[in-house]
């Protein structure tokens, strides 16, 4: 039997969850935006600042060797929660998920890509995987394909075989949709990218925090993520890729900290992951990143997962049950996230949000980021309810009544 | 009654009036040129200006409550007022949604109050409370953007 959060624990780790919203205790659906962060995480920032707050690397004192082994622990621990092996790939740290996307484009594509190459990626993605490779093939000459989506904004096996093809060089694609929780095949995708020896990145932000992963049984060339969607703060994310793809990477930022020898003429690179973190790093940043994935693996993905799936499905459930709520997606919930989108008819989604605001429950409206998911849809904007591990059904209650009272409102 | 109070009633007030049908020139053709389209590039609202041979122009939204009302507010002024007067109106409006200088705030709505009446003045006033809410300004300032734009191109 799959053990079960207790949800009444998890919950009291985040103090962000003990306040109030307009009144109301605060329901807190925005997680696919952000995460709030737990005491762990809260603490391990301020002992940073209180305690050691100097810099890493060179400096020949103990607090800057502690600092340096605090932010080494860090890399470790992502390394652990994606099982990278050390051998094989490393983890640069990043400002978060799209700079670990432009790195790649600018790092790698510029390099290897050029005209007759294809980019390939799917209509689904937000836009922090597209508009990076648009502007790759802008500049490489390369061709960007898409994967079509089914009108549910699904994608088939049928369609990835069709479009990953013999010029296929790169394939970028999300493992899970902000907008709809939507999880494509992922593992078929990778496949016919192998297939045809094209690089490949998966961009896990929204994936990561929420599912175990193994980038060693996916077999990707670059994995991307962000810390604050995964209880870390904000300003620092990750780029895992293979040893064999950093070392045939540029670097995409130069001056201190990720040179080997400088001299008048010219400079050469550090060793990876330094040559390329350049400047001070996020120090805080990374080493609350680092404690966030030590307490998901404490809590544990599959019961995270587990939990969502859940919560999913109940409010799918309830939702459904309402004939004028128009859901977006129609992948089973098998192959869905914590995350529903939705509209209601007539009903513009800025207006569902603000008077769910009133409510005290916060969620996010608008495009998502994914501005050709919506036109897929054929639709402006959602309402996006999206959970984490301290979300609970009585909260899925409250959210369903506050959407039947806003019908009554305005319609 | 708290800012957000009053904001809710005049949306609420006027929210249906967003919805009214358009005048019947719209439908029978007459209208000069191509309409004029204004954008929410954060949430994708639009606003549609239609102009008249002769004077008169309509607004038709695509987008959120608090962008009807405010345009419904706007298409209640173009409705008995040329455009040139609708467009001082909107620069009013707009410096107070924009949150100009507090210490002139008193100067907008006494200028308001004397352009448009005190009843309409203290309800397009509800919307300069958005001034402190980034998320929901553009939703207020739009038909009035979309007034003075439509002004350029009628020039």
């Amino acid at each position: 039997m799959t053990e079960t959060l207790d949800i009444s624990a998890v919950r009291a780790q985040f103090p962000v969850l003990s306040r109030e919203m307009r009144g109301h205790p605060l329901v807190y659906f925005d997680n696919g935006a952000t995460s709030l962060k737990p005491e762990p995480v809260l603490q391990a920032l301020e002992a940073y600042y209180r305690d050691y707050s100097v810099n890493i690397h060179r400096g020949v004192y103990e607090l800057s060797g502690y600092a340096t082994a605090q932010y080494d622990q860090a890399r470790e621990s992502l390394r652990r929660l994606i099982h990278a092996d050390p051998a094989a790939g490393e983890v640069i740290f990043t400002r978060g998920t799209t700079e670990s996307v432009n790195m790649v484009a600018t790092g790698w594509g510029l390099r290897h890509l050029g005209p007759g190459d294809e980019i390939v990626t799917t209509p689904l993605e937000h836009h922090s995987n597209m508009v990076p490779w648009q502007e790759l093939a802008k500049r490489s000459g390369a061709t960007l394909r898409y994967i079509p989506l089914t009108a549910g904004g699904s994608i088939t096996t049928e369609a990835v075989q069709e479009t990953i093809g013999p010029r296929a060089r790169l394939v970028a694609v999300s493992a899970m949709s902000n907008v709809t929780g939507y999880t494509p095949p992922v593992e078929a995708i990778l496949a016919a990218a192998r297939a045809v020896g094209a690089v490949t990145l998966l961009d896990g932000a929204q994936y990561v925090s929420h599912h175990p992963v193994d980038v060693q049984d996916l077999g990707c060339d670059f994995l991307v993520f962000s810390g604050h969607k995964m209880c870390g703060p904000t300003g620092i994310g990750a780029l895992y890729a293979r040893r064999e793809r950093l070392e045939e990477m540029d670097p995409v930022l130069f001056g201190g900290d990720m040179i080997e020898r400088v001299t008048l003429e010219g400079s050469t690179w550090a060793r990876i992951p330094e040559k390329f973190e350049a400047g001070t790093p996020n120090i805080a940043g990374a080493i609350g990143m680092g404690r966030a994935a030590e307490y998901l693996m404490e809590i544990g993905l599959d019961q995270i997962a587990d939990h969502e799936r859940r919560l999913f499905r109940v409010i799918a459930d309830r939702m459904g049950s309402l004939d004028y709520v128009v859901p977006y997606g129609d992948a089973p919930d098998t192959e869905r996230g914590g995350i529903y989108s939705f509209n209601l008819e007539g009903v513009h989604p800025h207006d569902v949000g603000s008077l769910l605001d009133q409510q005290g429950i916060a969620v996010r409206t608008g495009f998502h980021c994914a501005q050709p998911l919506m036109d897929h849809f054929g639709i402006s904007g959602t309402v996006r309810a999206s959970f984490y591990l301290y979300n609970t059904e009585d909260e899925i209650e409250r959210f369903v009544a506050a959407v039947e009272r806003i019908h009554g409102i305005l319609t | 009654m708290s800012w957000e109070e009053e904001l809710h009633r005049v949306v609420r007030k006027y929210y249906r009036g967003g919805r009214e049908e358009a005048p019947g020139w719209i439908a029978a053709g007459e209208v000069i040129g191509d309409p004029t389209v204004v954008s929410n590039a954060s949430c994708g609202d639009r606003v549609t200006v239609y102009r008249r041979p002769g004077g008169g122009a309509w607004l038709e939204v695509a987008g959120c409550a608090v962008c009807k009302a405010s345009a419904s507010v706007a298409n209640r002024l173009l409705a008995e007022r040329p455009l040139d007067e609708v467009c001082t109106i909107a620069r009013r409006v707009l410096d107070g949604i924009a949150g100009v200088g507090e210490t002139s705030s008193h100067d907008i709505d006494t200028e308001l109050a004397g352009l448009v009446g005190d009843e309409l003045a203290a309800d397009v006033r509800s919307f300069f409370s958005l001034s402190a809410v980034p998320g929901r300004r553009r939703c207020a300032e739009l038909p009035w953007e979309a007034v003075l734009r439509e002004a350029d191109v009628a020039r």
